[in-house]
């Protein structure tokens, strides 16, 4: 089994090489990490000439600003890049007939859908990869990358080192992050035929479930309420020498890791029972 | 026939829609080394069948065995000896065509290039395999199902109306394809047309499907043998032959034709007795001259004139 699976996968990834639509995600997501870490070095400057309260966050040549540059609007950026993308994922062959070429040789439903979500979780690996190095690069060149000191005593709390991991940390939950979201995609894709339509009803339903972080009842158990929780652990890390990243860490690897296995669970059983016209 | 002749049969193999059974009580069964026809007019449900023996839909009830293996609980090794195409063959356009049989193959298990470059020959794509295949006629993306169909040395393939959409010399050209995969390859070729010229001239064996209910199979000489053929009888009195043959009961449809010969429908193996009632009743016979059922009149006749169509470039078969 595992060897069919990673067969399909394989021709998965040799597809979406050869797609012009995984090309534009990523420039779309390199575009974005590069403007907003250039962004936030203009639009203070330009706020603060215009009178109003603009500026940056943190001052100086540290490390907190390239933290407040692309690498975390990119994360939402990717979000939504693999939302579409994961949406058309199984309905654009549906729609196009090329999943019968597929399904009517030797491989089970089950074996389809987990390649799909494996490349889906390759893809999303090398996304965020591509983008927190294109963030950081992009702020260490407007602002350099020193050490996180107390401005009144010069003390170092956060070396340049320990940054670089902590920034890592929150990568890493980005992945999981967007994997649980691009797993939502593939499950509506899943379920409709149009690719069109399944790519337009995996962005609407997302809004909805990302409201519901916002209720008391719902927040813990709701994926959509984890997803920047690495990027503001990080950034309470600049002013805050004790913030650690347990215990929230475990929740959250705990709430998306269930996430991913609901979204695909619900898929295989989907897929398997659906037929193909 | 022998459980190891069959390379395929369905059991009872039915499938409903709502209220309405697309196919009931579907029992096939496909010799191998055949070329096997399945006929039936638009909608009988010939293209449902071929997806439940495929697995891409599930049966209401009964099963579909490929080498004795039932497709639905053993789909891997069910599957591994069949190539197929179901309908319009599909392809990914940003692909060239060698590209596309290279992934397909490599999810069969992986296949080496010299198989691909075999089977674009096989069917007349060598000099465009590295064509994209958003730039294929239709002919060529048939060609190209074919070519994929093939890919992992199956003992059958099953074609989904496989001219569909084409030509006539693209028809020809497919028909000439299926043959030599029957003849020189010995692969077993389910074939399934509304297009009874095709079936007719390429099929050894045949089933013809109506509202989803098999209404006969057997191979096209026993279908058409069993069937009443039309019998032209030439004689020097034709009103009295017409007077003496109505009187017989296993003969219809007398007609007078030119003054000097009759038509008639007559089993063929009444034949000779047409001839002796006529010569034992004092009518002169000079000629018995009988013209064969098509396999068209045939179908019409079990379909009630439901619209299989004759058509294809018949004089190029």
């Amino acid at each position: 089994m595992l060897d069919r699976i990673l067969r399909l996968t394989k021709a998965e990834l040799y597809k979406l090489s050869r797609q012009k639509f995984s090309f534009l995600l990523v420039l779309f997501v390199i575009f974005n990490a590069v403007l907003v870490g250039i962004g936030s070095r203009i639009f203070p400057a330009i706020m603060s000439a215009m009178g109003g309260g603009g500026g940056a966050l943190f001052d100086g040549y540290t490390f907190a600003s390239v933290i407040e540059t692309g690498t975390f609007s990119s994360a939402g950026a990717g979000t939504i890049a693999m939302l579409a993308f994961s949406g058309s994922m199984v309905a654009s062959e549906t729609d196009s007939g090329t999943i019968k070429n597929i399904l009517v040789r030797p491989i089970r439903r089950h074996e389809f859908i987990l390649a799909k979500a494996l490349a889906l979780f390759i893809y999303c690996l090398l996304l965020v990869v591509l983008m927190t190095a294109l963030s950081m690069a992009a702020g260490a060149l407007i602002y350099g990358m020193g050490d996180i000191s107390i401005a009144e005593t010069g003390e170092v709390f956060r070396t340049r080192g320990e940054m670089l991991r902590n920034m890592c940390i929150s990568s890493t939950m980005d992945i999981f992050s967007i994997y649980a979201v691009a797993c939502l995609g593939l499950l509506v894709s899943v379920m409709i035929k149009n690719s069109g339509w399944a790519v337009i009803t995996a962005l609407v339903l997302y809004f909805p479930i990302m409201f519901l972080k916002n209720f008391e009842v719902f927040s813990p158990w709701v994926f959509t309420a984890y997803m920047d929780l690495g990027q503001n652990i990080l950034r309470e890390m600049v002013v805050v020498k004790s913030r650690t990243w347990l215990p929230e860490l475990y929740t959250f690897f705990a709430v998306n890791i269930a996430t991913v296995f609901v979204f695909l669970a619900a898929s295989i059983l989907i897929f398997s029972k659906k037929e193909i016209h | 026939m022998e459980n190891n002749d069959i390379i395929l049969k369905t059991e009872n193999l039915s499938k409903r829609y709502g209220e309405r059974w697309a196919v009931k009580d579907l029992n096939l069964a496909i010799p191998r080394g055949d070329v096997f026809g399945f006929l039936g007019p638009n909608g009988a449900g010939k293209t449902t069948t071929i997806r439940m023996m495929l697995g891409l839909i599930t049966p209401t009830s009964g099963s579909a065995y490929i080498n004795g293996l039932d497709i639905h609980k053993d789909p891997i090794n069910a599957l591994g000896c069949v190539g197929a195409i179901v309908e319009t063959p599909a392809f990914y356009g940003y692909l060239t065509g060698r590209e596309n049989l290279e992934l397909l193959g490599s999810i069969s298990g992986g296949v080496p290039a010299s198989r691909i470059d075999e089977l674009l020959s096989l069917v007349g794509l060598s000099s465009r395999g590295s064509d994209k295949v958003k730039g294929y006629s239709q002919g060529m993306r048939q060609r190209l199902g074919i070519a994929q169909s093939l890919l992992a040395n199956p003992d059958m393939i099953i074609l989904d109306e496989p001219t569909n959409g084409l030509d006539p010399s693209g028809m020809r050209e497919i028909r000439k394809l299926i043959n030599r995969l029957a003849n020189d390859h010995g692969i077993t070729v389910f074939i399934s047309s509304h297009l009874l010229y095709e079936v007719e001239v390429v099929c050894r064996h045949v089933a013809v499907i109506n509202n989803g209910s098999l209404v006969a199979q057997g191979t096209v000489e026993e279908l058409l043998k069993k069937e009443s053929f039309r019998l032209e009888v030439k004689t020097s009195d034709a009103r009295k032959a017409a007077g003496l043959l109505s009187s017989l009961g296993f003969v219809s449809n007398i007609t007078e034709e030119n003054g000097d010969a009759l038509m008639m429908h007559v089993a063929s193996d009444r034949v000779a007795e047409v001839n002796r009632r006529l010569v034992e009743g004092g009518v002169e016979v000079s000629a018995l001259i009988p013209h064969s059922a098509s396999l068209e009149e045939f179908f019409l006749k079990l379909t009630g004139g439901a619209s299989g169509d004759s058509g294809g470039d018949k004089g190029n078969a």
